[in-house]
């Protein structure tokens, strides 16, 4: 298990690197180039400019893409991120979307969220909160990859007493193939291009942060739902 | 969209500085689509001084941020806007916001009136940003660059961080200043907890654009 979690850590790593790399010139040169394109071909050729825009959309469209993976990688790790402090779970899911958002509309995956109203917030790492977060969020983007319906995911926070509950759930095939109690186990996956540590690490993340976690194979949406209970220190 | 430069000449040159030819080019495009003249700097420099004697023939620069990865040129972008800026050469650093630049740039922020991100570069942005940067020659500052007096709260440190909170800025938000943005007299006196006064932009929009100067400890 330890192995498995270097091994991720080092994947990690490999992909903050070159998520740097090419979210530095390569995407730099793309979009400027592009818009340059676009500014000369508006400008000389304003009557032809519709047999361009196509192509020139695709192009952004693609690249826009490009940055949100690039992006999203570097910003789960900004050093800010590790450090103990207040950390305001509604404005953390609500960032995770935001970043999330183009990547999961390339999907046709329509999100939703619902949240507690008002600002609850605990002691803790903004990582360790946007790593619960980002793992489930990918573990119901993976299931959807096959589903032929309108794709969703619901991520809904509720404040009971002193504990936050927050849910990720998405319409697809919900906790199928696989014992629940084995889901949190690391390396175990139905997914053939999975790492299987994506509920192992929302499940330590949790504990960590002294909460719990539960599946409920078909939830709120007919699919899997996942819910982490955290308590947290005032609202 | 006209603009007038301080130096009164025909020709407005703007000198693009960047260690990669991709990138210089593409910056060249929106020079050129400003209705100005490119002057990208091809060849590698090794004396700084010696450039920056030279840049006095053009009448803006536009800089990268990150010129040291081949061997380009001796200094970082912030360096070469920060030199501009007290030979009044309007200077815009075009580069990405990465927590560890803010570090790197935000003590030369006073000298750096305008950071653009590579993507909101274009014509507008250009035209726009210089007139910002002529206009502080002036004396005349975008609400966003001036700063205030105002408390500064030592919220939590820890080897290499301050991490403080400007009230009148965001009571919510915590901005962390590594310490070696700060002279070593400051980054010395300063403890957790502490309250002291500094001059900040408290109308800066984001916390990456904020400055420090003139602590009071």
């Amino acid at each position: 298990m330890k192995c498995n979690y270097i091994e991720h850590l080092a994947g990690r790593i490999t992909a903050a690197t070159f998520s740097h790399e090419s979210n530095g010139n390569p995407i730099k040169v793309i979009t400027q180039a592009i818009s340059a394109i676009d500014r000369r071909i508006k400008k000389r050729f304003e009557n032809h400019y519709s047999q361009f825009e196509e192509p020139i959309n695709s192009i952004t469209k693609s690249v826009d893409a490009l940055k949100v993976l690039a992006g999203a990688t570097l910003k789960l790790l900004a050093h800010e991120k590790r450090r103990t402090g207040r950390v305001e779970v509604n404005i953390v899911i609500k960032n995770i979307v935001k970043t999330f958002k183009p990547f999961l509309e390339g999907r046709d995956i329509e999100i939703t969220t619902d949240l507690a109203n008002a600002n609850p917030y605990l002691r803790a790492t903004e990582a360790s909160v946007e790593s619960i977060i980002t793992n489930l969020l990918n573990n119901s983007i993976n299931a959807l990859e096959n589903i032929n319906v309108q794709r969703k995911i619901l991520i809904k926070s509720i404040i009971q007493e002193n504990i936050l509950s927050v849910s990720v759930a998405d319409n697809g095939p919900g906790i199928v193939g696989i014992a629940l109690k084995n889901i949190w186990l690391p390396g175990y996956t139905t997914n053939p291009n999975g790492t299987g540590l994506g509920l192992t690490i929302v499940r330590d993340a949790t504990f960590d942060l002294g909460g719990k976690v539960r599946a409920i194979p078909r939830g709120t949406l007919g699919g899997a739902e996942i819910i982490v209970e955290l308590p947290i220190i005032g609202i | 969209m006209a603009i007038t430069f301080l130096r009164q000449t025909n020709q407005k040159r703007v000198a693009l500085l960047d260690d990669d030819d991709s990138s210089r080019n593409v910056l060249k495009y929106t020079v050129e689509d400003s209705a100005l003249e490119a002057l990208p700097q091809n060849e590698g420099i090794s004396d700084i001084n010696f450039f920056l004697s030279s840049i006095k023939n053009s009448d803006a620069i536009v800089s990268d941020h990150h010129l040291r990865k081949k061997n380009y040129f001796p200094a970082d972008g912030a360096v070469v806007c920060s030199h501009c800026y007290d030979l009044l050469i309007p200077s815009i650093l075009v580069t990405k916001w990465e927590q560890a630049d803010v570090h790197e740039i935000r003590k030369l922020r006073p000298k750096i009136p305008v950071i653009i991100n590579p993507e909101d570069f274009n014509p507008d942005s250009l035209i726009h940003s210089l007139e910002i940067c002529i206009n502080e020659f002036k004396g005349v500052m975008i609400p966003q660059r001036k700063t205030w007096r105002t408390l500064v709260r030592i919220d939590d440190l820890d080897e290499l961080h301050f991490y403080v909170i400007i009230p009148s800025w965001n009571p919510n938000e915590v901005i962390s200043i590594a310490k070696k943005e700060l002279d070593n007299s400051v980054a010395q006196s300063l403890r957790q907890g502490q309250r002291v006064h500094a001059n900040v932009n408290i109308e800066a929009e984001q916390p990456y654009e904020l400055f420090f100067q003139n602590w009071e400890i």
